[in-house]
């Protein structure tokens, strides 16, 4: 049986196959538990990517930094969230936007999800994909927890590894 | 009877639901808007030090932080008796404009204005900023983007941070603002007064050129004839950063005017079982239950409320738009819920200059932006936020710990209103038990001319769900969900 996280690694090689500048937004409220972890992913890459990456911590305002993506013409965006998936905590997915209708993932911004992406694919050419990862808690606090904690440091792993 | 619930809002920060409840004709006999979480920032800030407070409440909210930081901030100011340089006041109001000028952008393009522009009969999935496109164009979909990052880019410079600002201390500002600095918001600001007119021409060509909007506006569904409130300057004119808080009676008579610091006197928050969020109510005037007229205590706030309790805008060109809107309207006050849509952009058009007047104010880049602060004690702090007035109120033991904690928000002042408007468009709508999507929009357009925040009215953050509806019996029985 192949390991999810060797899947989400492979479909992300092939997806990053031909990039050249990437930008990768962690969205995810500071005070949500796991629903940080997109942006605590994007904190834990800081200094360790090299000029071609381009990287946003949205928190909760993704649609905040709409201009900044613009502006760094990227040839792809990796948007990191968490999201109800009904998988394991800490397990995550590598999904195209326009499946975010089946995959009700909730976050903390007011323009929903696939709306932004559909509206950064009209102003930019860039690839556009999401990394979701399922959360154990979302209640108000600070920290992750063990599992997420533990998947957002593979990912991250990941992620150096194959980002350009 | 049976129930008609909207769960949760579409496009709204936070998480509400609607609860339409029918009779047993399958007509309207109330609704309610229902808040079910509690967050709890009034309690948790307790014991922390009264510094904290501008940083932890801009946490309350991702949409409106700088509304939280510099109501918090100006809470301090009183708790430590200290007035800050006139140069700092005038750095926070430039910030200040900013974040209105992105926060009313933000609602007119991406939450409650596609209703409007794209159509309120639209399929949901063309209301929003994709619809605006397909309809205004591309090239406005870049506008939007560029001007609500010139928002954003002004209060980074200022505030430290673009989202989560860090500069306001009790006293003053942490910084102070350099020439070349100043320039770039000079034009940044500058683009955005010629932005916010594109916006205003676009609602005049798409809404007010379209005769049934129009008639929809001015409908008895979407009218609500409440007490309003906000901060007015000296001259009675709207402002957002300071001021006395002025209430307007519904026919539009000063009913009262106050010091920030006086609120308890003239607000009473109610508890209602079924919901988190509190029901203010004018003390005077006294909790009526969900009624409108002179004998409910019910008001709004907002760019409605705003406009309504002013006797005008302190620039030309708001002015201008302002005295078009009231001659459109048949005069002051306005009790259309939809017409928060139009002073909303109004009041964009005036933050954007008075952010332009501001930053070629030759004291802004003064160096002397902060007084010390005084002994510890207690401090209201009032300001508009995009949403209405926002009143936060601490009380600091001798060491600047913080005993105790009241925030009123602006969706908060509004809740009654937007229960109200909520039943009054579903009566309107529905008949006979007649629920389609068509009408379930336009009730859902009553309460997002409010720009409501859930995650400010309980302190809490929550966001994006499908969007349903459950449709129960007169048992309570859940009949069906609908969701999309």
């Amino acid at each position: 049986m192949v390991s999810e996280e060797y899947d989400v690694e492979k479909e992300l090689k092939a997806w990053l196959s031909n990039a050249e500048k990437v930008v990768v937004a962690g969205i995810g409220n500071p005070i949500r538990m796991d629903d940080f972890v997109g942006t605590k992913i994007v904190q834990d890459l800081w200094g360790k990517v090299s000029e071609k990456i381009y990287l946003i911590e949205c928190e909760t305002v993704p649609e905040n930094f709409m201009q900044q993506i613009i502006d760094f013409n990227p040839t792809h965006i990796l948007l990191i969230d968490a999201a109800i998936l009904g998988l394991k905590p800490g397990n995550s997915r590598f999904i195209r936007p326009e499946r975010l209708i089946v995959f009700p993932a909730y976050s903390t911004h007011a323009l929903p999800l696939r709306m932004f992406c559909e509206y950064l694919g009209k102003m930019t050419k860039a690839n556009i994909t999401l990394l979701l990862v399922e959360p154990k808690k979302a209640d108000f606090g600070e920290g992750l927890t063990s599992e997420v904690e533990a998947s957002a440091r593979k990912i991250v792993s990941t992620l150096l590894r194959i980002l350009p | 009877m049976k129930a008609v619930t909207i769960n949760p809002i579409t496009r709204l920060e936070g998480h509400g639901k609607i609860t339409i409840f029918l009779n047993e004709q399958g007509n309207v006999e109330n609704a309610y808007l229902q808040v079910p979480e509690l967050r709890g920032f009034e309690r948790f800030c307790v014991g922390r030090k009264a510094e904290d407070m501008p940083q932890l409440t801009s946490r309350i909210c991702g949409v409106c932080p700088v509304a939280h930081h510099y109501a918090g901030t100006k809470a301090l100011d009183a708790a430590f008796n200290v007035e800050p340089p006139s140069a700092a006041k005038k750095l926070r109001e430039l910030m200040y404009c900013a974040y209105i000028i992105y926060d009313h952008i933000l609602h007119f393009f991406y939450l409650g204005g596609p209703d409007f522009i794209v159509g309120p009969d639209a399929p949901p999935e063309k209301r929003n900023i994709l619809g605006v496109i397909e309809k205004a164009g591309l090239e406005i979909g870049k506008e939007v983007i560029k001007h609500r990052a010139y928002g954003q880019k002004i209060t980074e410079i200022i505030g430290g941070k673009a989202t989560h600002p860090v500069c306001g201390l009790p006293g003053g500002i942490s910084k102070s603002l350099s020439e070349e600095e100043r320039q770039e918001i000079e034009k940044m600001a500058s683009s955005c007064v010629e932005f916010a007119k594109l916006s205003l021409k676009l609602f005049h060509d798409i809404v007010l050129g379209n005769e049934k909007y129009v008639d929809m506006i001015k409908s008895n569904a979407y009218t609500l004839k409440t007490y309003n409130m906000g901060l007015v300057d000296e001259n009675n004119k709207v402002n957002f950063y300071d001021g006395k808080v002025r209430v307007a009676d519904p026919y539009g008579n000063e009913f009262l005017k106050f010091e920030p610091k006086d609120y308890l006197n003239h607000i009473v928050e109610r508890v209602e079982e079924w919901t988190y969020v509190k029901m203010p109510y004018l003390k005077k005037v006294g909790w009526k239950g969900f009624v409108d007229g002179a004998d409910s205590g019910a008001y709004r706030v907002g760019p409605l409320g705003r406009l309504n309790v002013a006797d005008g805008m302190a620039t030309p060109l708001a002015q201008e738009e302002y005295e078009v809107m009231y001659k459109t309207l048949g005069g002051k006050p306005v009790h259309s819920t939809l017409a928060f849509h139009w002073a909303r952009l109004i009041e964009a058009l005036y933050a954007t200059e008075r952010a332009v007047e501001l930053s070629r104010d030759t004291e802004i880049t003064s160096t002397d932006v902060r007084n010390l602060p005084g002994k510890p004690g207690e401090g209201v702090g009032i300001v508009e936020a995009a949403r209405g007035t926002l009143i936060h109120h601490y009380v600091l033991d001798e060491n600047a710990l913080v005993k105790n904690v009241n925030l009123i928000v602006a969706t908060t002042n509004n809740y009654p209103a937007i229960c109200m408007s909520i039943r009054d468009a579903a009566k309107g709508l529905i008949h006979g038990g007649n629920v389609n999507q068509g009408l379930l929009n336009k009730v859902e357009m009553a309460f997002r001319s409010y720009d409501p925040c859930f995650a400010c009215a309980s302190h809490f953050a929550i966001g994006q769900m499908p969007f349903t509806v459950e449709i129960y019996n007169h048992k309570k029985k859940l009949l069906r969900t609908v969701q999309r």
